[in-house]
């Protein structure tokens, strides 16, 4: 495609620190490999990324409809970021149903790039519009660019020999270099990946590198645009980095921690949203001695554990809120035997099955209380999806140090989001394995440890030190089956005590701000990203506001007493209805106020903004926490049905 | 299955192409095989020439009925009572039910085909041919919400296979 | 009534045990379906009962089948020549449950119903062990039926003892899955009303490879039994018709007592034609689709009769066996299937190899910068 050297246009190149960008399309549009090609490139250009994508509620979808409709949002910036942002900045929609689901989070001046192409008498009708959007003035108050993405896309990879279906998935590469143009992206890093990965379909390989080329010209050319927009590298830490969801990291983690052990990993697992990737991700692992069961029920996912366990393995299982409960009795039994375990539970919107692909953190105080007696179980909770490999390593040091099982609390917003993690490297990896018994002549199952109060693992096939141990009451040292009154009261303190010294082993809880002042605003899990830059800006502002984010839910840290006395004020936000503050209230005294939304969705920095302005100014904070939001659509995919 | 773009075999039901990242889950729906088909399926009922709808209560009797459906030229008619539709009295039900000269005045109501298959205006062509073919009938009102708004007959439904064929 | 409390000594090791030689036996190829778990070193110390009597005093009712089961199972265990450190009994819960504490080997106790997960779980982190489930009709039928179904279709190498005494004893007298109808207990004043199951017909349809039946008085047969599901590689199965003499006594009297026992019972032997009678004077036929019961003698001869074949590949003679009940046929023990197929280890540790001899071992850096990496400087 040629183009005579027209006079140059104005274009102004604008600065930014940091900009969203949501894609949004039918699945057939490619907006899933649109919006990791343009993270890629970001990462590989020196931005802070932030991402989450966000798939059709269907299986599958009829083309052009409401529940098909998949999206891609994503959040970079020249300096560090938390979130992937509240609203986007931008809304590139493909198809009219795109455009519905996602248009009320657009906010007013935001720009908005259409696929003009789509918009036909049918796919409005599907889209449930009566009138054309385009046309009738209901998008005034954005910055609509119209484009007809097919029709160019399709000239520009005239004279290949395609069908019109091949060539139609090219065009999300077109809409790529667009945005690439429009925020002074370089082309190369997808160029060569894409040279790469169409290696066997060479015709198709170079469809998409003239569809990118050609949305980067269009960019160049067209009239429409004025203005261009440049985001600077952020100041990241020198290392090697890769993009990774808390999924991925989760299960590199727990790899990692079986080489840490030097013991084999044991999977036991059943298919759930949205933990299922974790035993998808692991079954490629069998080169590192990873062995996966997928059970036939939830139960037998556990038992299968527990069994590994007891042969001296890492035993590990993971689900979410709903299989969580059916563990219950089997987490118990661990409990009682005092195995080492690991239990992982990627919270989900519920009761019961709730909304199976929406995010929540409601199964605090499961983890917590959820068997019967008093069962205590260490719980971590990772705040990032980078970390989610920290904390997997963490609770197996734990759950080996101290012969008990671990409760890891990560949620779906976390699994599927995606940020830049600094590799590390093997060798800077802590060892966290521990020693089989072995001795018969010092020998007792229940003998502990004078530190830990762990008792010794003596496995089976170790010669000599044959005992039986069970779910029935233990006498202390003997571990015989014992109904003794004080027995039982000594054991259950012992049980207790054990969990309350991991307080002396863990960090201390860190505070981001003043060591005191007028507000904490105290928060656990993937709160984080949000809660982070709301209390960064309100110190901007001159407040006297810190944040803390706790990774130890049971025991906490030793010091977070002394801290949340420190301020006048302390705010707990929570995708829950207040669990986190009933801990905190009923363990420190302290009056925390609850910031409790259940929408589904992560928090967002402007609610928990106005959530800390109002505590500031003693004002009530239920009404910011039972208002609905302004933005039309429930969410960036349809309402509507989600998955099992 | 095999990826649309980039060829590479993947785990069936796979939502994204475990080599190139395209979205697999427009792909492996069951597609319409022909143009042909693809019309059927896609295009609405509402699409088709609106014929004039008849309606009845059910008290109406049945000599009225098929004065009218004389008179307007139509095999069918709607019975609706409160604003829903709760029957459709179509020549079939004329030619079978109608024994002796007592049965004209019955209701309609008596007569009728209760609770009969509906659809609605944006239901596809192809929807409609189903189940005309399965249940035997030639005839499906259209209803919004219980209220009859159209109907739809096998003729309709001949006249616009030839429309797309032609 | 549960259980007293213990006499509070530590557990000693068993008398004259002495410590294994610890090697593992090869892991693998497709085993035969017999073959002995002894590891390959010649010198292996012979064990004996006594080494697997543990020092608590058992505490069964008084009369209770399972002291016999478990006799039979401590009388057991020797003959296989194996290390003991690697035997282990996993039980579930039920009066069956306690037998792990009555043996001097590894035990676990486990929770109602879900001792075959765990006992997969073991066999998949450490597969050279031979683990025993332990397990009743409640347990295994009731809560359990589900993992039973599993366990037994996975081909786990587990030997499932199945202590049948059509009642749930622990409880003190409800009705369990294998409780004849109209059967009075405490649950069921009026009769039951739920269909029982047979359990080895259960076992036949989630495909295990080594299905069998003895009963708890018959202390020859059991003992005969066990040793062979201990042999087997695979899923075993086997259904011991047990007396519980408190809430249930008699469940099978009809034709298991002593007097009985040849007329009314049927021993099964691979290759032999089914012969049964104190006399060996009858014998089943099939006619048609359907065992009949025949005299022999006046034409009919053992010629004319079923032979026993526990290796046929399809399973319908196994089923049909396992349909026969008393008083229209002669209840049939001994071993009515035994066949080969991979076992869900062999099958799990195949797959561990064969991606380590594709990828290489696992090397752990390469993993955690696999995808795309940048670096920052």
């Amino acid at each position: 495609m040629t183009t005579e050297a027209a006079p140059r246009r104005e274009i102004e190149v604008r600065e930014l620190d940091r900009v969203t960008i949501r894609f949004a399309g039918d699945s057939g549009d490619g907006m899933q490999l649109t919006g990791s090609q343009f993270t890629r490139t970001a990462a590989v250009f020196g931005n802070d990324i932030s991402t989450l994508p966000d798939f059709p509620a269907e299986i599958r979808a009829p083309a052009g409809s409401l529940p098909g409709v998949s999206g891609f949002q994503i959040s970079f910036a020249s300096e560090d970021i938390h979130t992937p942002g509240d609203q986007p900045d931008v809304l590139v929609a493909m198809n009219p149903a795109a455009l519905r689901t996602n248009i009320g989070d657009l906010p007013p001046g935001g720009a908005l790039i259409v696929n003009t192409d789509a918009f036909s008498a049918n796919n409005l009708r599907k889209a449930g519009y009566e009138s054309n959007p385009l046309s009738d003035g209901s998008l005034k108050q954005h910055t609509v660019f119209e484009v007809p993405i097919t029709t160019l896309n399709a000239r520009s990879v005239e004279g290949l020999d395609m069908s019109a279906k091949q060539v139609d998935l090219t065009k999300n590469f077109f809409a790529l270099g667009l945005m690439f143009w429009l925020y002074g992206r370089t082309m190369e890093p997808t160029l060569r990946w894409i040279a790469d990965r169409f290696k066997a379909k060479p015709v198709i390989g170079e469809a998409n590198a003239r569809a990118l080329k050609a949305g980067y010209a269009f960019g160049e050319t067209t009239e429409m645009f004025h203005t261009k927009y440049h985001v600077a590298p952020a100041r990241l830490s020198p290392g090697t980095y890769r993009n990774i969801t808390g999924n991925e990291a989760t299960a590199l983690g727990f790899v990692t921690a079986s080489r840490l052990a030097g013991r084999d990993l044991v999977y036991g697992s059943y298919p759930i949203t949205p933990a299922s990737d974790i035993l998808h991700s692991l079954a490629t692992y069998k080169n590192f001695g990873v062995r996966t069961f997928q059970a036939e029920d939830e139960i037998a996912a556990i038992g299968s554990a527990i069994g590994a366990a007891y042969g001296g393995a890492l035993g590990l299982t993971a689900s979410s809120g709903p299989g969580i409960a059916l563990k219950s009795e089997a987490l118990n039994l661990a409990v009682m035997v005092e195995l080492p375990l690991v239990v992982v539970d990627v919270q989900r919107a519920g009761p019961s099955t709730g909304m199976p692909t929406k995010t929540e953190q409601a199964d605090l105080l499961m983890a917590m209380f959820g068997r019967n007696s008093d069962s205590p179980v260490p719980i971590v909770a990772p705040a990032t999806p980078a970390e989610c490999f920290d904390y997997a390593i963490e609770a197996w040091r734990l759950a080996l140090r101290y012969m008990t099982p671990v409760i890891y609390l990560s949620d779906a917003f976390l699994a599927t989001g995606a940020e830049p993690w600094r590799v590390p490297s093997p060798e800077d990896l802590p060892d966290i394995s521990v020693e089989n018994h072995t001795d018969r002549a010092t020998f007792q199952p229940y003998a502990r440890d004078p530190e830990t109060l762990a008792r010794p693992w003596a496995v089976p096939g170790t010669a000599g030190l044959e005992h039986r141990i069970g779910g029935l009451e233990k006498a202390h040292l003997t571990g015989n089956v014992s109904y003794d009154p004080d027995n039982h009261h000594r054991m259950q303190l012992m049980r207790a005590e054990k969990v309350a010294r991991i307080a002396d082993d863990i960090p201390p809880l860190e505070v981001h701000g003043p060591a005191e002042g007028d507000l904490l605003v105290l928060g656990w899990g993937s709160s984080y990203g949000a809660i982070r830059s709301a209390v960064e800006r309100l110190r901007d502002e001159g407040h006297s506001v810190a944040h803390a984010q706790l990774r130890y839910l049971n025991p906490f840290p030793s010091n977070t007493g002394d801290v949340l006395k420190a301020f006048k004020r302390v705010l707990v936000p929570e995708v829950n209805m207040g669990q986190l503050s009933m801990l905190l209230r009923s363990r420190y005294l302290v009056d925390v106020v609850g910031f409790n939304r259940v929408r589904g969705k992560p928090f967002r920095i402007s609610e928990i903004r106005s959530a800390a302005e109002a505590v500031l100014a003693g004002r009530p904070i239920e009404d910011i926490a039972n208002q609905p939001s302004e933005d039309e659509s429930d969410s960036f995919s349809a309402s509507g049905q989600g998955l099992a | 299955m095999i990826c649309p773009a980039c060829g590479t075999e993947n785990i069936q039901g796979d939502d994204l192409c475990v080599n190139c990242g395209t979205e697999l889950m427009g792909a492996d729906k069951p597609q319409p095989s022909s143009s042909f088909e693809e019309r059927l399926v896609n295009e609405p009922l509402s699409a088709l020439v609106e014929v004039e709808m008849l309606s009845l209560g059910p008290e109406a009797s049945v000599a009225e009925a098929v004065r009218l459906m004389q008179e307007r030229n139509v095999g069918s008619l709607v019975v609706e009572q409160d604003g829903r539709v709760i029957g459709i009295f179509t020549e079939v039900d004329a030619l079978m039910k109608l024994t002796d000269s007592g049965s004209a005045d019955q209701p309609v109501g008596q007569l009728m085909t209760t609770d009969p298959v509906v659809l609605r205006a944006n239901d596809s062509v192809a929807v409609a041919i189903h189940k005309m073919a399965i249940g035997g009938f030639r005839h499906i009102p259209l209803v919004d919400e219980g209220r009859a708004t159209g109907i739809v007959t096998a003729r309709d439904l001949f006249r616009h296979i030839l429309s797309v064929i032609a | 009534m549960e259980e007293q409390r213990s006499n509070g000594n530590g557990s000693q090791p068993g008398n004259g045990s002495r410590p294994g030689n610890g090697s593992q036996t090869g892991a693998g190829a497709a085993a035969p379906a017999d073959v002995p778990l002894s590891p390959e070193n010649e010198a292996v110390i012979k064990l004996s009962r006594k080494d697997f009597v543990s020092d608590q005093e058992v505490r069964w009712c008084p009369g209770c089948g399972d002291y016999s089961i478990l006799a039979q199972t401590q009388k057991t265990m020797p003959e296989f020549g194996y290390p003991k450190e690697n035997i282990v009994f996993i039980s579930g819960i039920g009066c069956s449950g306690r037998l792990p504490y009555y043996m001097n080997a590894y035990g676990f106790h486990t929770i109602h119903g879900r001792a075959p997960t765990l006992a997969t779980g073991l066999k998949i982190a450490n597969p050279e062990l031979m683990v025993w489930v332990i397990t009743g009709d409640g347990d295994a039928l009731s809560i359990g039926g589900n993992h039973v179904l599993h366990s037994m279709r996975r081909n786990v190498d587990i030997k499932l003892v199945m202590f049948n005494n059509r009642i749930y004893g622990l409880t003190k007298g409800q009705a369990s899955p294998t409780s004849e109808m109209g059967k009075r207990t405490k649950s069921t004043p009026a009769g039951t009303v739920d269909f029982p199951v047979q359990p080895l017909s259960v076992a036949l349809a989630a495909e295990a490879s080594f299905v069998a039946r003895s009963v708890d008085t018959h202390t020859e047969h059991l003992q005969a039994t066990l040793e062979r599901a201990g042999h087997h590689r695979g899923s075993a199965f086997v259904e011991v018709l047990q007396n519980c003499n408190i809430f249930n006594d008699g469940a099978f009297r009809d034709f298991t007592e002593r007097d009985v026992r040849e007329d009314r019972m049927l021993v099964l032997e691979h290759g032999k034609p089914m012969v049964f009678g104190k006399d060996r004077d009858k014998g089943i036929r099939l006619r048609g689709l359907h065992p009949e019961i025949v005299q022999l003698g006046n034409g009919v001869s053992e010629d004319d009769l079923l032979v026993h074949d526990e290796q046929a590949e399809d399973p319908y003679l196994a089923f049909m066996l396992s349909r026969m009940w008393w008083p229209e046929f002669p209840v049939p023990v001994g071993v009515l299937r035994q066949i080969s197929r991979p076992t869900h280890d062999q099958l799990v540790s195949g797959q561990v190899e064969e991606a380590r001899a594709q990828k290489g071992e696992g090397d752990l850096a390469g993993l955690l910068v696999a995808g795309e990496t940048w670096t920052v400087e």
